[in-house]
């Protein structure tokens, strides 16, 4: 059956009367107790998360309240280098030479031994086609640790180290 | 500026924001016909069907009856001072200010009409201001079909 | 209607410049009345939060309170109005029986935000706005005007009635530090400049920041969780004109209304009340507001304040946090049914109302009937 045509109706446009919400009059408290700790083991080369007692659940970067036991979690417990792509996805761009579609891909890192992921990037360059879910990933240290959250620049994918092992075991038997 | 955290006393960090919001808002069909109305250096409001309150600045419908108010009415540039406040602050969106003068500030309604609303008084000193006293408006030089049209309202014969 | 109580109370201490981070300070008061009612989170089937996204400097305001308040997977609501509007939307979900004990609670800080600024928003854009006449000195000075000219009361009984609250919140140990004067005059606040003639410095509130949680409980499990609950027996709640020319200041219609739907409800006529904690910005406000509930006759409102019986811990002048003074009068009305308000306890209490209020000059009020707790 086709549709009917579409009739546009007049109507009248009144004046305009502008207005402001002024957010640079505002200020935003945050209480930096966890953050300062986490810092400190970076500049260490340390990563530092810390656990609930309620629940167990360890939390990289470190939450200042527990919703399931409402508490303050106060145990702090070290956390290998190493972790997991938990999901990732990509934002294409144009490259300026070729002219091709490039997709930088971003991921969510679940730091081993934690329960929360926080968002990051892999090297720079790094094909998006290559990421999968569960893609074992390495932290990147910078050259110089200040104690900033710049001290961490990216992940490295681990590599495939099976050709490398497989040789070392035929070279004992 | 990058944040020392060593060298922060206590946990708390302030930290101020950045963005203003705006917006546009169309003011009706009823504010239009009294802002056409102040570029012609007179007054507009309506009156409700049923019960017959006139009111200014005009509104669509009537609160009390709940009954359409779309008739438009004449109505003249004398009014009557019903309440009055005598204060130097000055607060916008954006700041409040406290000034070195004092700004005369009334709750006038126009004659004819049953609402009232706030306006400066000008040209008289505030121990002249008593309630009931007769005034006249005072258009501003600049018309553009703006709030800020009626400069205010000043004393009947003079200071 | 089944009886509501209230098992359980905390109320965080106002400062002018609290140093504390926002989820910080609910998660103080929300833990600190389970503690009280000793409960468990577990306990909680529905949190209903009151907070103001114009106050709190960004949009859905409650989106990150959820794990500070205790409602991490549990049905969560917002009111945007005062506490004391959240606890009758919590009081409507119990008595609906779908759930069965409510968290309440109302926070925000005076301290981050320009409030006079802020409250500019509230006001009609395509006239008012602009005029930028209208704000909270000008309305608080032409009410007080008008009712003093009306029943003759003079400068001096209002600023003796302030000068009574300042002191009053002297003997209250949970008002703001700097509201605590116990050697207030008369004499001083008129000294006092003028905001907006004829109200002065010292009769309007100081702003602090805080927070407020209460626990309200159907009647059964009120029953099991504490021996002497205090119970809500009528709830009112009433809202005027937004148009400001066309009220009738002298009064307050919102409260006359809404005291007369709760007094039927709880069956109670007001000489039977003993104690009202009302919310009004200014004492002039306070006097018209215990006059429009029918404590006393027009225009000798200020016996009342002289009498103790209206505002005993100083009412909003101890400090005022927007969004939670309704839940701290609640909070003070059952202090003095269970007579655990030590220094400014009224003798013999036996029925108390509590009310709450939003907008310009008290425009919506909203009042509680409170008995028992002994």
């Amino acid at each position: 059956m086709p549709l009917p045509d579409y009739e546009k109706k007049q109507y009248k446009v009144t004046r305009t009367m502008p207005g402001a919400w002024y957010l640079s009059n505002y200020k935003y408290k945050f209480n930096l107790s966890r953050m300062r700790i986490m810092l400190r083991g970076f500049k260490e080369g340390k990563i530092l998360g810390v656990k609930c007692r309620g629940c167990n659940h360890v939390s990289f970067p470190p939450k200042l309240i527990c919703g399931r036991c409402l508490v303050m979690p106060d145990q702090w417990v070290t956390l290998p280098d190493t972790g997991s792509v938990a999901t990732g996805s990509g934002s294409p761009r144009t490259d300026q030479e070729t002219g091709e579609i490039v997709i930088d891909p971003v991921i969510l890192v679940r730091q081993d031994g934690a329960d929360t992921v926080w968002i990051h990037n892999l090297p720079e360059n790094y094909s998006f086609h290559d990421v999968y879910i569960g893609m074992p990933i390495k932290v990147h240290w910078a050259e110089e640790l200040k104690g900033l959250w710049s001290d961490i620049e990216y992940y490295d994918p681990i590599e495939d180290m099976g050709d490398k092992i497989n040789k070392e075991e035929l070279a004992k038997k | 500026m990058p944040l020392d955290l060593e060298k922060m006393e206590g946990d708390i960090f302030t930290s101020k924001g950045m963005v203003k919001a705006e917006f546009t808002f169309w003011v009706g069909l009823a504010m239009d016909k009294f802002y056409d109305g102040t570029t012609d250096q007179k007054f507009i409001g309506t009156k409700c069907s049923k019960c017959g309150k006139v009111f200014l600045p005009p509104r669509n419908r009537c609160g009390d009856c709940f009954a359409k108010a779309e008739e438009f009415v004449d109505l003249p540039g004398t009014a009557t001072l019903k309440n009055f406040t005598i204060t130097p602050w000055k607060i916008t969106e954006r700041r409040a200010k406290k000034g070195n003068k004092n700004a005369l500030v009334g709750l006038v309604q126009v004659d004819g009409a049953d609402s009232a609303f706030m306006t400066e008084i000008l040209n008289t000193t505030e121990d002249k201001l008593e309630e009931g006293m007769k005034l006249k408006v005072v258009w501003a030089k600049r018309i553009k079909g703006h709030p800020q049209d009626i400069a205010g309202f000043e004393p009947v014969g003079g200071a | 209607m089944e009886r509501i109580g209230i098992v359980g109370y905390h109320q965080v201490r106002p400062e002018l410049d609290l140093q504390m981070s926002p989820y910080e300070c609910i998660f103080t008061a929300v833990r600190g009345a389970l503690d009280h009612a000793g409960l468990k989170r577990k306990d909680i089937t529905t949190v209903i939060s009151a907070t103001n996204d114009y106050y709190d400097g960004k949009t859905i305001s409650n989106c990150f309170k959820v794990s500070a308040g205790g409602a991490y997977m549990k049905d969560e609501s917002k009111v945007e109005m005062d506490g004391a509007h959240a606890a009758q939307y919590a009081m409507f979900r119990i008595l609906s029986q779908n759930h069965k004990l409510a968290m309440v609670y109302g926070f925000s800080m005076p301290s981050c935000m320009p409030f006079e600024c802020t409250r500019i928003l509230e006001l009609d854009p395509t006239f008012d706005r602009p005029i930028s006449l209208m704000n909270s000195y000008s309305t608080c000075g032409m009410q007080m005007r008008a009712y003093m000219k009306k029943y003759g009361v003079s400068e001096e009984q209002i600023a003796e009635a302030t000068a009574t609250n300042w002191k009053n919140a002297a003997k209250n140990p949970l008002a703001l530090q700097e509201a605590q004067k116990a050697d207030m005059t008369a004499a001083e606040v008129l000294k006092s400049d003028y905001l907006a003639s004829p109200l002065r410095e010292l009769m309007y509130p100081l702003l602090g920041d805080g927070c407020t949680a209460l626990i309200l409980a159907p009647e059964k499990q009120a029953l099991k969780i504490t021996d002497n609950p205090v119970w809500i027996t009528g709830v009112g709640n009433c809202q005027e004109t937004y148009y400001f020319g066309e009220r009738d200041l002298t009064t307050s219609l919102s409260m006359e209304k809404a005291s007369e739907a709760a007094y039927k409800m709880a069956g109670v006529k007001p000489s039977d009340i003993d104690v009202a904690e009302l919310f009004g910005y200014t004492a002039c406000e306070d006097i018209i507001l215990a006059e429009s509930a029918g404590l006393a006759e027009k225009g000798k409102g200020d016996s009342l304040v002289a009498k103790g019986c209206l505002n005993p811990s100083g009412g909003a002048t101890s400090g005022m946090t927007p969004c939670a003074t309704g839940l701290n009068r609640i909070i003070e009305a059952v202090k003095q049914l269970k007579g655990e308000a030590e220094e400014h306890q009224v003798s013999g209490v036996k029925k108390a109302i509590a009310s709450g209020q939003i907008g310009f000059c008290a425009q919506n009020n909203i009042i509680y009937v409170l008995e028992g707790g002994n």
